[in-house]
């Protein structure tokens, strides 16, 4: 009788467990691929609040026009919508059915600015027909603080208020879990309710870790009121949800993930990218496949990295071009961002990272997020949507070919 | 990177804290960054509330800075020291082991028996409700005495058998050396310590640095003559790979850490060579197969769902579950035994929906958690493999594994 093969070689290898590393994965295995997702760590979706928002207020033909070059551009406005869309099912699937909206949905972010996201978590507040709203914070509760922001037209009132189990107030995660349990949740309406006084809504920092939107509804239908949550200070529940039951649900779909040790090499040849390779805790593990999804995230991320003046793409040796002129801006918070952090790998219109010649490197290995540059961390809002987008079309990209 | 500490990277950004397993259940644990990183950093030592690490490592795997979290709490907690009778204990599994297997039908009668239990549970706070392994009529070393060896093979393997291995389940370590002897290897089980890590978890940070001390001695000699060291528990090789050098700064740790092998890796390495062709066969045998922690640690993949999967007629469910929560001697502990269950639960949710009828892994300590919280009894995955191998090993006495094996038969396995 035959041995079976040991199950190393994969049709697709995707670096990086960030949302373009799963949205590349999501495409993949829709389309009967055999998927390896391969990382560090866990991705920075953990951090995130949740909202996603395209450039421009969502004018993307407008912003093809003015950056031509940007990877959002190069795929094209329709790739970009239909890969909201894949993500907005996505989240039904598992459970966070986000909203959609090109329009544009004013929410507030965890330091109680307001910021326009196109897709918005069912947990996170949506400010088109709030009047009046109450902050909650729970006094004790040292990452989040409910100061009361100025919004035009919103009246906003806010409070402390005792949590009732001040143990659970140690962290976000610690606070999840409390207010995962109805009895818990009870008490809190008591507490909260004499504050309401009327107000549309009640925002709080925080709902629960496992049910957020069973959590959500048992408050609304106990105040009488909606409710909504504002994401604290990192770890945000809102990325740590979106992360783990995406990574649950790409499983079940049949994706493999070996998280934990990076990514260090490619082994290529003629032109294609034969296996890469991670560095284990004393020797190295190689893995091959058919295709591969470089999906690392940029400077901050660790996809990028700024070595003896130059800025690299560390796994196939890629060097960014440097920018016209400088690295950074002089001011910290330079509304226009710092080049450093927009840079990134110059692809084509299949996301293959490009050599100096202006061709693809290699047929088989496609980029996406924040390696591709075009996002500004520091005070640009499209990393999401970058990674989502893109992260959908590099896999596209693979079965093109 | 050499100039920095190793905590320099931490960004803060949290996610060690999301990913701890403790952290949910415990809300007065102060979790791993703070324990870590940010206790190094500021060099505040071990906090209050450190025994609540149960050391299972998922922060260092969720890191994305590579932030070795668990070491460094590791290194907070050994500067602790043991703070009661029970983790002095605990910390000396051989010396317990030495013991207990003169003794054996004794020690295995009191450990059923309630009034004794009790005792325990009152005296030495180790729950009374946690079902304690038992310990085998003589050790594995006393059997391997007795072995014939063959004389040569392709490659030199030095077992390292770990005190569970040694102490209470010799006949697994029987099943070990009868697949690496099947893949032409010459295994010799050389004279060896525990590898330290119960006395580094339970703060006792000198014992663990004698055990390593006396480990790197007996054990280096034979990496020069160009053994190879293969350990069978995932966290026995965890320590010798890394805690040596890590947490114990044995500067000779870092050479000898290249050179041990996790069994998994290692059987993965040699199939790659030398497909060994199995000489039975199953009819769609499913089998759950729980990942230690202590695996995902090494960066090795996990080598043993890739071997199961080349086994004919095997269907491999990978429970991806996290931590089970007994981490070693942790649940064990009265004042823990509540909180190792409620970690397990996941685990013990995804065995109960994967529909397979064997559950395997390949650590000990969460074999043990897995019959806890479910009450199946799970295999080595090497046992399994080495049923397919031929099925009859070279050792008299497979007593518990066979009885694991006649589970899998009911379920239409043509064994």
């Amino acid at each position: 009788m035959g041995v079976r093969p040991l199950g190393t070689s994969y049709d697709l290898v995707i670096i990086g467990a960030g949302l373009a590393g799963f949205m590349a994965a999501a495409q993949a295995l829709a389309s009967g691929k055999k998927v390896l997702v391969v990382a560090a760590g866990q991705g920075s979706v953990t951090l995130q609040h949740g909202g996603v928002s395209l450039p421009r207020s969502g004018n993307l033909a407008a912003f093809a026009a003015a950056t031509p070059r940007h990877p959002l551009a190069l795929i094209g406005a329709e790739q970009v919508l239909r890969s909201l869309e894949h993500f907005r099912h996505l989240t039904q699937a598992i459970g966070l059915p986000y909203a959609l909206d090109l329009q544009g949905i004013p929410t507030l972010t965890p330091t109680l600015g307001q910021r326009l996201v196109h897709l918005l978590p069912p947990t996170l507040a949506d400010l088109r027909q709030t009047e009046s709203l109450l902050i909650v914070g729970w006094r004790g509760f040292w990452d989040f603080l409910p100061l009361a922001p100025r919004l035009s037209r919103i009246r906003i009132r806010s409070r402390l208020v005792d949590f009732p189990h001040p143990a659970a107030l140690a962290n976000a995660v610690a606070l999840g879990r409390a207010m995962d349990q109805p009895a818990v949740r009870q008490t809190i309406a008591q507490a909260v309710q004499p504050h309401l006084a009327g107000c549309q809504l009640g925002l709080f920092p925080q709902l629960g870790l496992e049910d957020p939107v069973g959590c959500q509804h048992h408050l609304q239908s106990l105040l009488g009121c909606p409710v909504a949550e504002l994401p604290a200070l990192p770890p945000s529940l809102p990325g740590t949800r979106l992360w783990s039951r995406l990574r649950e649900h790409l499983r079940r779909q049949g994706a493999r993930f070996e998280i934990g040790h990076k990514v260090v090499a490619a082994r290529t040849q003629g032109g294609r990218c034969h296996a890469i390779t991670v560095h284990g805790l004393t020797r190295d593990v190689t893995y091959s496949a058919q295709a591969f999804v470089l999906a690392t995230g940029g400077l901050i991320g660790g996809g990028l990295q700024f070595q003896k003046g130059e800025l690299r793409e560390p796994i196939f040796n890629l060097v960014v071009p440097p920018p016209k002129d400088g690295w950074t801006r002089r001011g910290f918070f330079d509304p226009q961002g710092h080049p450093l952090f927009s840079l990134g790998l110059v692809v084509d219109r299949r996301l293959r990272p490009l050599g100096a010649n202006g061709e693809p490197l290699y047929d088989n290995v496609f980029a996406c997020g924040e390696v591709l540059g075009g996002g500004t961390p520091l005070t640009g809002q499209s990393a999401e949507a970058l990674a989502i987008a893109t992260g959908e079309a590099a896999a596209r990209s693979v079965h093109a070919g | 990177m050499s100039m920095l500490a190793d905590f320099e990277p931490c960004l803060k950004c949290n996610i060690c804290d999301t990913a701890c397993p403790v952290l949910p259940e415990h809300p007065e644990f102060p979790g791993p960054k703070r324990l870590g990183p940010e206790a190094a950093r500021l060099k505040l030592g071990p906090l209050p509330g450190i025994e609540y690490c149960d050391g299972c490592g998922l922060c260092t795997v969720a890191c994305p800075s590579e932030i070795p979290v668990a070491a460094l709490i590791a290194r907070a907690k050994g500067q602790r020291g043991p703070t009661q009778l029970r983790d002095r204990l605990l910390a000396h599994p051989a010396r317990l082991g030495e013991l207990a297997t003169r003794l054996a039908p004794l020690v295995n009668w009191s450990l059923r028996l309630r009034p004794a239990r009790w005792l325990m549970d009152q005296v030495l706070h180790l729950d009374a409700r946690r079902t304690l392994p038992s310990y085998s009529q003589g050790s594995f070393r006393m059997r391997w005495r007795r072995r014939e060896h063959p004389a040569h093979g392709q490659r030199q393997v030095a077992f390292f058998v770990g005190c569970f291995g040694m102490y209470n389940d010799p006949a697994l370590s029987e099943a070990i050396v009868s697949v690496l002897e099947r893949y032409g290897c010459q295994v010799e089980v050389p004279v060896q310590m525990c590898c330290g890590l119960p006395a580094l978890a339970n703060g006792d940070q000198a014992s663990a640095r004698r055990y390593a001390q006396r480990n790197l001695a007996l054990l280096l000699p034979l990496v020069e003559q160009g053994y190879h060291i293969v350990s069978g528990s995932p966290s026995c090789g965890l320590t010798l790979k890394a805690d040596y050098v890590h947490v114990l700064d044995l500067p000779q740790g870092k050479e000898f850490g290249k050179h041990v092998y996790d069994l998994g890796e290692y059987l993965k390495m040699l199939s790659a060579d030398q497909p060994a062709s199995p000489v039975v066969t199953s009819d769609n045998l499913r089998v759950a197969y729980h990942t230690p922690c202590h695996i995902r640690l090494q960066g090795i993949g996990r080598p043993f769902i890739d071997l199961l999967n080349a086994l004919p007629g095997v269907e491999v469910v990978d429970l991806d579950a996290g931590c089970c929560g007994i981490a070693g001697t942790y649940g064990l502990k009265k004042e823990k035994y509540d909180l190792a269950m409620k970690m397990g639960q996941p685990m013990a949710q995804a065995i109960g929906q994967s529909g397979a009828s064997v559950v395997l892994s390949d650590c000990e300590t969460c074999r043990m958690q897995i019959k806890e919280a479910t009450g199946l009894q799970a295999m080595h995955p090497v046992e399994l493999i080495q049923r397919f191998a031929g099925g009859t090993p070279r050792f008299q006495a497979m007593s518990d594994p066979c009885v694991k094996v006649k589970a899998a038969q009911r379920t239409r396995a043509k064994f």
